[in-house]
């Protein structure tokens, strides 16, 4: 099985992590290629980061399709350009803010979000609410960090997460905690050794999704949301 | 008052048919600019041609915050960009469908959007979801024309629009129809005489929100959601 992890942000230094992470979770078996477009935002922290992040990574989408791959992991915990990518894909696409979502939901009654900065959590809900799952979110809290700060410092990171995640559990009724950005890969362990309920690493459940996919063989439904778009002229 | 009519494809045609529509309603003395979005596809009808009309889009946005706009317009019944135009934009930036669709909620029980094809179905849905109006979704229904379809055949257009808006009204439950593309824009009149229920053109609902919400001195919070990122971004 071949996996291609695209980190839609431009910065190596996320990118080597997602890598290492997946290389610990990964099936032995597994082939796996992360890789970054080489222009656009260093990271994503904005709706307009997004809008300049998602044209390159189509570009790359579309140059993986014949390369033998068995599904392609977006990797941000926005699933920005997820449905584009998923029309001019013939291969399965997995979105990581969906797919931990979906694993959330298997693991307790309601989940509680991570996220960077203050102005990020009305954007978390927005995306719960797309995803018609409100009434599964217990709550969405900021770190205050940067996403190159989460980069950056790992210890500090973990310290507000952990403080965090136990007001999400006492306060708001979480029971599973999403460490949502790609930024935090690799802290889960640490966090949920301190706090005592599944903490998700959307990096390591995405990909370890991915591989479930592609060994069942299934795809995405080409017939409604994701059907191949009209060709037409750009000017 | 000074108000920005952006259409985020290229379709100088249907960049024309909107200029019309808007010209035709506006107060005198409101001046308004309608522009095609240079570099962007010819229509919208996939996420692939949202993501690729946005960035022209966003450069659009930012300019008009310097030439002395007081309101931009984004004329596409999928509001492609209109989080990240909020956020780079000082001035009020309003989506003609979100400014419809509440609208829409607030004249009648239930509303049924109208799309040019089926593909769009499930994509107006997660829309409406996405805006919370949900529960006052009667349904999302295809006319199975494609915009530059209905752009280039408005007799064909209206009648399969009167043949649609008839099944939603009968089957569905609908009180409003939205002509969910600009494509439609101009035929509510007619609809709305033919069948008696409540018509919405998208793009004058949203002109006209406009002009109101500039009166009042009223424009997107800059808090959260909309907050500014920090520019010059690190780009690469």
């Amino acid at each position: 099985m071949k996996i291609l992890v695209i980190n839609i942000n431009t910065s190596t230094s996320i990118t080597d992590r997602m890598r290492f992470v997946i290389g610990q979770v990964k099936h032995p078996q597994t082939e796996v290629d992360v890789i970054c477009p080489e222009h656009g935002p260093v990271t994503i922290d904005s709706s307009y980061d997004e809008a300049y992040a998602v044209p390159p990574t189509l570009e790359l989408v579309q140059a993986a399709q014949d390369k033998g791959y068995d599904a392609i992991l977006l990797g941000c915990f926005c699933d920005a350009g997820v449905e584009a990518a998923r029309e001019i894909s013939s291969i399965p696409v997995v979105a990581m803010e969906e797919a931990t979502f979906a694993v959330a939901l298997t693991l307790g009654n309601k989940f509680g979000i991570l996220t960077e900065k203050r102005p990020r959590i009305a954007m978390k809900e927005q995306h719960v609410r797309r995803a018609g799952l409100l009434s599964r979110l217990a709550a969405i809290r900021a770190l205050g960090l940067s996403t190159a700060d989460l980069d950056a410092h790992p210890e500090e990171t973990k310290k507000r997460g952990i403080d965090i995640a136990r007001k999400m559990i006492e306060d708001d009724g979480a029971e599973v905690i999403i460490m949502g950005c790609a930024s935090m890969a690799g802290y889960d362990k640490d966090v949920e050794r301190e706090i005592g309920v599944p903490v998700l690493d959307p990096t390591a459940v995405s990909f370890k999704y991915a591989e479930m996919i592609a060994s069942l063989g299934v795809s995405h439904s080409r017939v409604g949301l994701y059907h191949p778009p009209i060709r037409k002229e750009f000017k | 008052m000074k108000i920005l009519v952006i259409n985020p494809n290229s379709s100088e045609h249907m960049t024309e048919h909107i200029r019309a529509e808007v010209l035709r309603i506006k107060r005198d003395d409101t001046q308004v600019t309608v522009i095609a979005n240079t570099g962007a596809p010819s229509a919208i009808e996939s996420a692939r041609d949202v993501a690729l009309a946005v960035p022209p889009l966003l450069e659009q946005v930012k300019r008009a915050n310097e030439e002395g706009y007081d309101a931009v317009i984004l004329a596409c019944f999928s509001d492609p960009g209109l989080q990240a135009a909020r956020e780079v934009s000082d001035i009020l930036v309003l989506g003609i469908e979100e400014t419809t669709l509440h609208v829409a909620a607030m004249l009648g029980h239930k509303f049924t959007i109208l799309t040019p094809l089926a593909k769009r179905i499930p994509s107006k849905e997660r829309e409406v979801r996405g805006y919370g109006l949900e529960s006052a979704l009667a349904s999302v229904r295809a006319l199975d024309l494609s915009v530059s379809e209905t752009d280039a055949d408005p007799e064909a257009t209206k009648k399969r629009i009167l043949e649609v808006a008839r099944q939603a009204r009968d089957e569905d439950g609908a009180e409003v129809i939205v002509l969910g593309c600009a494509g439609m824009v101009g035929y509510a009149k007619d609809v709305e005489q033919e069948l008696g229920l409540v018509v919405l053109d998208p793009t004058s609902v949203a002109f006209k929100i406009a002009e109101g919400l500039v009166d009042a001195g009223l424009h997107q919070s800059k808090q959260v959601l909309y907050a500014t990122p920090p520019m010059p971004e690190e780009a690469k």
